[in-house]
């Protein structure tokens, strides 16, 4: 398994782990750093310290630093805290924030939170690239304008915002600054001390420390104000209450302070591994980049770690599934659980399908020059199969590529899956062939069509070819009715019902709809075969 | 070796816990929202947890939802909960942790009335005034403890939740305390909401849950990614949630060996204790914790008494750890109606799986040394 999705979550750099083991241990250091006892004050001294390194990365005061849970819930505190500060909500006056279509879903959400309780948000588009320019950003300012919150590495395409430039333009107008930096942050080098920045969020499991804590940067000079969100207990100077989980603060420390050391080599590495996929994958005729082009170099603002391509042409659940050798992802880890296409491909112009056929692959410390030579292979073969497969293309149907590890990862039925990845009877019949008849179902706007062509030999079919574009269990349906119908009376063929293909090939229920879209195929050829008798 | 007599303030991992927690903090694991191989094994692994941490309170895997502790926890319930009408009144106990005092107190900014509920010098409900205060106008909360972190004073769950629905209200449990020391159900506890916590049951820091009943709807209060059914964003903490499961686990498996451990432990200790002059245990005679012991000692200041102790070896604490350090005296004594005093000298001893008889005897020793050095000086 090749794992190209560190921008979902990075597994613990052993440096880290061992940072952490001693705080896992029931050897005096187990304290609550919070008790004012020997193992209170070890536990409360490694968290300073942690502290100490976690602002170093960014150049910020250790003060400056809150410890949280996660980036999620630096996010929700700063834009929630800092409206809640300003006495949001109130009757009869106006509060707006201006954010972008492509935040985190986290922030999105916390705006439209915001927004159900009287905020006025701006979500400003980004352009071709996915940047939010800074003259996009001052032109959407109000005068009630409470809060700009921009990324500064987009986690999907990897634009990178401008910051470098927003930030002092926006300290002149004396509108507050929160930047999510949880893509950022060991990518490319941060420094608050000259960057007018008032709250910025991070987390630690995007940069080789452990899950379960991030951290809030809150700007002391001159001071970015918050309410808190969380509360009980006072910790974290009142900005962030709950006993800190020791190991945790430490792991991400340490990860800062390897981070900060391991920059310039990281970036290299990161971006030639990058550079290296994008060569041999953009050989694959209409593929597209998502997202800025180049380095930072030359205007362009892509982040070394992730490159973001679409394949027009293949449905994108039957690419996610033809690489179980590869773990990628299709977007944000976070809105993979739900089934809609990336918000932030369609922001940047993408139709439907064609962000739906996209990729996000990512690149981290352990990521090889062989794994992605590999990673690129089986790509390229896969899209190849695919768009063979495809009703819309006219090449042949190629044999299934080989993959070392052509496992079940995403659970398909046993059936669904044999018949995807061997696809038994795909393809056509000569053009002009004799006693063919053919039809189809479906749309490519419902990402599912399906062709049959029977070969007639009187009434009987001799032989039956399928072609689909679709998930796996439409290409599954295809590949079963081609075989099903071999040898069968063509007034039998529209007894096979969606009710029997489901069990037949023990179809769940939400994907019903691929039953029935074998149904109608058949139910076509047959119409069709009707009108060429009549 | 220091002797730690402060597990309620938090525990040590136990080691079979951290194995295995290992290879989620050591291994190749995915973020439990990926789809693919990795991201299914930690989704997995998630769900075992949920499973096991549930059956600590005998709850369904589907009422409970993880977070990053108790605090968010009991932030979730109330602000939570009062976030789905509009303002009318919300109730707690007057020993409630602060992690549930000050979201309530928190609400007073959003309109609600907010009021204590009278706890007696025993650690309990004032029945009556609890009874009368619930006809007194509208009320969607009240909120009691199951086990008060500092007295270890055991409250009647099931009693509280008749009287409060009665009052067509809903009920929060803070358990956090109560967690793998006492045996008790979500069901029959009465409560609609309960908070648990990872680290006072041997378990790692960073990872707490809240239990909520299927007919009762909350809004999330960390947006972002829909975890947890939607109740709480950000990527899970894979390797605190496999530990917070094998804790539970454990602690229902060896509970029963654990109280009488800590029974005989406690016995021994407030024997000795009450042969000293100027010893008040808080709660006693109320039901109380097996492991835990607060005691006031007559003329003395309980800080400066912990920080001799410490000088000592021996890790104590004055009440709850996130009060630590304030210079403000108990605000569960005072809750209790105890006087200022009497309160600024508390220290609360908590026992735990691994504390021993020998601990407990160099406990008393240096404890009572001191006071007679005080006494000649």
């Amino acid at each position: 398994m090749i794992y190209l999705d560190y921008a979902a979550t990075t597994p613990i750099a052993p440096e880290v782990f061992e940072a952490m083991l001693p705080y896992l241990k029931p050897d005096g250091l187990h304290g609550n750093p919070a008790s004012t006892h020997g193992p209170g004050f070890a536990a409360r001294a490694a968290v300073e310290q942690a502290r100490a390194q976690v602002a170093a990365l960014i150049g910020a005061e250790p003060a400056e630093i809150i410890w949280t849970s996660g980036a999620t819930e630096s996010n929700n505190l700063a834009i929630k805290g800092a409206l809640e500060f300003r006495g949001f909500p109130k009757a009869g006056r106006a509060v707006h924030i201006v954010t972008s279509r492509t935040e985190h879903k986290c922030v999105l959400d916390t705006c439209r939170h915001l927004e159900t309780l009287g905020a006025r948000v701006t979500y400003l588009k980004p352009d071709e690239r996915g940047v939010v320019t800074p003259e996009a950003v001052l032109a959407a300012i109000t005068p009630d304008t409470a809060l700009v919150s921009l990324m500064w590495v987009n986690n999907e395409i990897g634009a990178i915002n401008d910051i470098e430039r927003l930030a002092p333009l926006l300290r002149a107008r004396g509108v507050m600054l929160h930047v999510d930096a949880a893509q950022a942050a060991g990518k490319l080098a941060i420094d608050l001390r000259t960057l007018p920045v008032d709250l910025l969020s991070l987390s630690a499991h995007k940069l080789y420390g452990p899950k379960g804590v991030g951290a809030l940067y809150v700007r002391r000079k001159p001071r970015a104000r918050l309410s808190p969100q969380m509360h009980g207990g006072g910790h974290e100077q009142g900005m962030r209450s709950g006993t800190l989980a020791t190991h945790q603060v430490v792991g991400f420390g340490a990860a800062c302070a390897l981070a900060a050391q391991r920059l310039d080599a990281d970036i290299a590495q990161f971006s030639a591994l990058r550079d290296a996929l994008w060569a041999r994958l953009q050989t694959i005729p209409g593929v597209l980049r998502n997202g800025p082009t180049g380095g930072l170099v030359g205007g362009e603002r892509a982040a070394p770690h992730l490159l973001n391509l679409s394949f027009p042409g293949v449905e994108g659940e039957a690419l996610r599934a033809s690489l179980p050798g590869i773990a990628v992802s299709s977007g944000s880890a976070c809105s993979s659980a739900t089934a809609e296409s990336s918000y932030v491909l369609r922001a940047l112009g993408r139709d439907d399908e064609t962000a739906n056929a996209s990729l996000r692959f990512s690149f981290g410390r352990m990521t090889t020059l062989a794994d992605i030579e590999q990673a690129a292979d089986t790509v390229i073969a896969q899209v190849a199969r695919l768009r063979a497969l495809s009703p819309f293309n006219t090449v042949a149907p190629i044999a299934n590529p080989p993959d070392a590890a052509a496992g079940n990862p995403y659970g398909y039925g046993s059936d669904i899956w044999r018949l995807f990845r061997e696809t038994p009877n795909a393809g056509r019949f000569p053009d002009g062939a004799p006693e063919v008849i053919s039809a189809e179902a479906g749309t490519p706007a419902a990402s599912s069509l399906l062709r049959l062509a029977l070969r007639l030999d009187g009434e009987r079919v001799a032989e039956a070819r399928f072609l689909a574009y679709g998930c796996p269990t439409t290409i599954a349906v295809g590949a079963f009715i081609a075989g099903w119908v071999q040898g069968k009376a063509m007034a039998d063929l529209t007894g096979l019902k969606a009710l029997a293909l489901r069990s037949a090939l023990e179809i769940p229920e939400d994907r019903a709809h691929c039953a029935l879209l074998g149904e109608d195929a058949l139910r076509a050829v047959f119409a069709r075969h009707k009108e060429e008798m009549a | 070796m220091p002797i730690y007599l402060d597990y309620n303030a938090t525990t040590p991992l136990d080691p079979r816990v951290l194995d295995a927690m290992l290879p989620y903090l050591s291994g190749p694991y995915g973020n439990a929202s990926s789809v693919h191989r990795y991201g299914r094994a930690a989704r997995d692994a998630i769900e075992a947890a949920r499973v096991q941490v549930a059956a600590l309170a005998g709850a369904e895997a589907s009422e409970l939802s993880f977070t990053s502790g108790a605090t968010e926890s009991n932030n979730l319930a109330l602000k939570g909960l009062t976030e789905t009408t509009r303002p009318s009144r919300v109730l707690y106990g007057a020993t409630e942790h602060p992690a549930v005092l000050e979201a309530a107190e928190s609400l007073v900014a959003h309109g609600w009335g907010v009021e204590t509920i009278a706890i007696d010098r025993a650690g309990i409900v004032d029945w009556p005034a609890f009874e009368a205060q619930l006809t007194r106008g509208p009320l969607r909360l009240a909120a009691l403890m199951l086990a008060n972190n500092e007295t270890g004073v055991i409250q009647d769950s099931a009693r509280a939740a008749k009287l409060v629905h009665d009052a067509g209200a809903l009920f929060h449990v803070d358990a956090v305390q109560a967690g793998g020391k006492l045996a008790f159900g979500f069901k029959e506890s009465g409560a609609d909401l309960m908070s648990l916590s990872a680290h006072k049951l041997y378990g790692p820091k960073g990872v707490g849950a809240l239990l909520v009943k299927s007919h009762v709807e909350l809004v999330t209060q960390l947006h972002g990614g829909g975890q947890e059914r939607g109740l709480r964003g950000g990527t899970e903490n894979l390797a605190a949630i496999v530990g917070f499961g094998v804790a539970a686990e454990l602690a229902i498996a060896e509970r029963e060996q654990r109280i009488a451990h800590w029974t005989v432990l406690k016995a021994r200790l407030e024997v000795g204790l009450r042969a000293m002059p100027g010893i008040t245990i808080f709660g006693d005679g109320s039901p109380r914790l097996s492991n835990t012991v607060q005691f006031g000692v007559d003329g003395w200041e309980g800080e400066a008494l912990l920080m001799a102790l410490d000088r000592k070896g021996i890790a104590v604490s004055s009440g709850s750890a996130c009060a630590s350090g304030t210079g403000e005296p108990s605000h569960v004594l005072i809750g209790m109606g105890w006087p200022r005093d009497i309160a600024f000298s508390a220290i609360r001893v908590s026992l735990g799986t691994m504390t021993t008889e020998t601990e407990i005897g160099r406990f008393l020793t240096v404890f009572g040394d001191l006071r007679q050095q005080a006494a000649a000086a």
